[in-house]
């Protein structure tokens, strides 16, 4: 069983600055400004972890409930994806642990 | 996702430094970041957020970076001979980053560029800029970067505002280190030009350069001190040449647009007329 961990792509430059964040693809750019909840995201993305993880810390930021937020994540980071801001990185799950 | 709009000008320059030390990385170069963003917090001023990139880069690998460069957007502004009295820094610009001075060689420690280099990059030590790890010299070392740069940026009103964290305010041994740095990489004189002690270097040829910066002086002073500097026949040969010479980049600024052959030509007869009658009245004087 696999899950997909989301990382910041090693050819990808950010800074934060007052709550937004820009984020441009190395080497050739062009810079994006990710505000509000454009900057939730990243900045959540930026720790690492699955989907779901950076989901529930979005929704934990902005004071949502997981699912209300879920598609939007998505949908965003798949915007990140495409920009080459970030990558997915599939890692094995961890195996749930044993009861014997 | 909102789509590049207003970035300010501190955050591209760091986001632009990052860019350069990927290009770096991907041609093998070593280079050196230095100014701006990538100074020592303790050691900058309040002026030092930056307009524009600076590395300096190994001699050995100036041809690499520049077609590194080129090969991602980045074009020629001004070239190295081109840009300032000591041919040390092309000028480039990017859509995307804006401005980046590359730097051959850094004005005062340019005897030896590839010893420099080399004294520099021994003792580097990294700082992230834009989360990418870039190399900079060790603070001493930036301190001596600052203090050269000062020495040739003209300042009113009291001393420049780099001497007081960079010199003055440095303990006594750490000012003797930046002696011996500047000793190693040829930047003695140089230091003493930032520093205040440039009348002990009076008769060198090097510091004639350094006087016209630190008492200031004309082009004709310039040009007439780096002749005198320049070791060997081919350098005095090369640097006489280069005062007749007019630079396309900055008429094209002047004009407006790309100067033609015609007006290169004739800001050729001019800047000779200029020299001359800069001479003339010299002599007049005298």
């Amino acid at each position: 069983m696999t899950d997909s961990e989301l990382l910041v792509a090693a050819r990808a430059a950010w800074v934060e600055r007052e709550g937004t964040v820009y984020a441009a693809p190395l080497p050739d750019g062009p810079p994006f400004v990710l505000a509000g909840a454009g900057a939730a995201v990243w900045l959540a993305l930026a720790e690492g972890g699955t989907l779901d993880e950076v989901t529930r810390r979005v929704a934990d930021d902005v004071g949502s409930a997981a699912e209300v937020v879920a598609a939007d994540v998505a949908t965003f980071v798949t915007g990140l994806v495409d920009a080459g801001l970030v990558v997915r990185r599939t890692v094995p799950a961890v195996p749930a642990p044993s009861h014997d | 996702m909102t789509d590049v709009v207003d970035v300010p000008l501190p955050v591209r320059v760091e986001l632009a430094h990052a860019a350069v030390q990927v290009l770096a990385d991907d041609a093998g170069v070593d280079v050196l970041h230095i100014k701006g963003p990538a100074v020592h917090p303790g050691l900058r001023t309040s002026a030092h957020s930056g307009t524009d990139v600076d590395v300096i880069v190994r001699p050995s690998g100036v041809d690499a970076l520049m077609a590194a460069l080129a090969e991602h957007g980045w074009r020629i502004e001004t070239t190295f001979d081109a840009g300032s009295a000591f041919d040390h820094a092309a000028n480039l610009f990017h859509e995307s980053w804006g401005l980046l001075d590359v730097h051959r060689h850094y004005p005062g420690m340019d005897r030896d560029p590839a010893h420099a280099f080399d004294r520099l990059w021994s003792g580097r030590g990294s700082v992230e800029l834009g989360h990418v790890p870039c190399a900079v010299p060790e603070p001493l070392a930036q301190s001596l970067v600052l203090l050269l740069h000062s020495a040739r940026t003209p300042h009113t009103g009291g001393d420049h505002p780099d001497l007081a964290p960079n010199w003055t305010d440095r303990t006594a041994q750490d000012r003797e280190l930046i002696r011996e740095l500047a000793a190693d990489t040829g930047a003695t004189v140089a230091l003493a030009a930032a520093t205040g002690h440039l009348d002990e270097y009076h008769g060198d040829p090097e510091a004639a350069v350094w006087e016209v910066f630190v008492h200031g002086g004309d082009r004709l002073d310039e040009w007439s001190a780096r002749f005198r500097a320049a070791r060997g026949p081919r350098a005095k040969a090369s640097v006489a040449w280069r005062s007749l010479r007019v630079n396309r980049y900055y008429l094209g600024q002047k004009l407006g647009h790309s100067p033609t052959r015609t007006e290169v030509a004739v800001e050729s007869v001019r800047r000779l007329g200029a020299g001359l009658r800069a001479v003339a009245r010299r002599v007049v004087r005298r």
